[in-house]
């Protein structure tokens, strides 16, 4: 049996300085 | 069977962490940021690794909890592809530590997203709330940006109140990190045509999935006080010029607010949390390549990558193009009903400065000083992506 790999993606959390 | 130990890989695999989310096992390399989600066999068979050293021992054990023989090498090989297996990073990650909040016990921290303290956030939602429906005067328009004489000096403003309470809102993520015992890295990055403060809180996923939450909202959370507060200061009828200063404050912390739950497609604080409920792994890629197939054809790699990515992720990409539809609806009517106006009197003003003002004035210098302003702003997300694909080509963000 092939173990499956799957990407865990980043966590950037943001906040606009200029809206 | 051979019994053979490879130091060196033994060596490798003690880089790895190994965490269960609640679902999945979660392995990953927290100094380099790179994370992936494995059924429990290959967690398994990274901690016999760690514990014997002994790849065919690993293979073994992670077959029993598979209840059929798996393909050791073949894993190995995935981990490596991965970049999990790499030799650590040369220079340590200094930059973006910030001191003053790694001063701040978990402890304390945690005081700040406890039951108590989130009953509290959620009152001052609901405040905010009444006000704006009991309360049409309070309502934000355009207008209440420029609240000095000149839309030039109240430019300057914005950008003052940006970056206060962009730190705030980054603070409260921060913080929060910190409650659950996740390490943050601060940078300067863009969403679109927006600069923007971000937060890499990527080693959350080594926490249970229903821990997250918190970190998520922390920076809204601290926003809608703001806001509460603001609005609470404006029904006590203050003086014009105070009152003026507070609708600005307003206009800022809502536009701030909606385009969170907006800017999905962005990869915004509600995209993370809604990403998180629906237990995807890599939904905002997913989405894209799902989106793209449909309206356009994929490249060869890209077409690999969608099939190699989680069944559930994919199952759920097929709809959350809907919710970014929606959410880019939302981001242009926001564009039109405030950036666009804003930006046009703004212009027009400066036209008007040039026009009119001695070369060397006062109001010629203001006029010039937020040209270069709203030149920076342009230029400054096409550099800043620039700075990231370079990045990403070292392999240190996804």
């Amino acid at each position: 049996m092939k173990i499956e790999i799957k990407r865990v993606e980043n966590t950037r959390l943001t906040q606009l300085i200029h809206p | 069977m051979t019994t053979s130990v490879d130091a060196g890989l033994r060596e490798r695999a003690a880089r790895l962490t190994v965490s269960f989310d609640g679902e999945a096992w979660i392995l990953g390399r927290p100094e380099l940021g790179v994370f992936v989600a494995v059924p429990e066999p290959g967690a398994v068979f990274v901690t016999t690794l760690q514990e014997t050293g002994s790849l065919a021992e690993a293979t073994a054990r992670a077959g029993e909890i598979a209840g059929e023989p798996v393909d050791g090498t073949d894993f190995v090989e995935g981990l490596t592809a991965a970049g999990l297996l790499d030799p650590p990073a040369e220079t340590a990650q200094v930059r973006g530590h910030i001191r003053w909040i790694e001063g701040v016990s978990p402890k304390a921290a945690a005081r700040l997203f406890g039951r108590v303290a989130w009953s509290f956030y959620a009152a001052a939602a609901l405040f905010v709330l009444g006000v704006l429906v009991s309360q049409p005067g309070l309502r934000p328009s355009w207008e209440d940006a420029v609240f000095l004489p000149s839309p030039g000096l109240s430019a300057f403003t914005w950008l003052l109140l940006g970056v206060v309470f962009g730190a705030v809102h980054e603070a409260w993520h921060w913080l929060a990190g910190r409650a659950v015992g996740v390490p943050a890295i601060f940078r300067v990055s863009y969403r679109g045509v927006y600069v923007v403060f971000e937060t890499d809180l990527t080693q959350i996923v080594t926490v249970p999935r229903n821990r997250r939450y918190g970190v998520y909202l922390a920076g809204m959370a601290v926003d809608t006080v703001v806001l509460a507060v603001t609005l609470a200061l404006r029904l006590l009828a203050p003086p014009a010029g105070v009152d003026g200063f507070l609708a600005a404050v307003a206009l800022f912390l809502i536009f701030g607010i909606v385009w969170q739950w907006a800017a999905l497609p962005l990869r915004s604080d509600s995209y993370a949390l809604l990403a998180n409920a629906l237990r995807c792994h890599n939904l905002y890629r997913t989405t894209w390549l799902t989106a793209k197939s449909r309206l356009f054809r994929l490249t060869e790699a890209e077409s690999a990558e969608l099939a190699e990515a989680g069944e559930r992720d994919r199952q759920i990409a097929r709809w959350f193009v809907v919710p970014y539809v929606a959410g880019i609806a939302v981001m242009a009517w926001m564009l039109v009903t405030v950036v666009l106006p804003l930006m046009i009197s703004l212009g027009g003003w400066g036209v008007a400065q040039f026009a009119g003002g001695a070369i060397g004035s006062a109001g010629f210098w203001e006029a010039l000083a937020v040209a270069v302003y709203i030149a920076a702003q342009l230029g400054l997300p096409p550099l800043l992506a620039l700075r990231e694909r370079r990045l990403r080509r070292a392999g240190a963000l996804l």
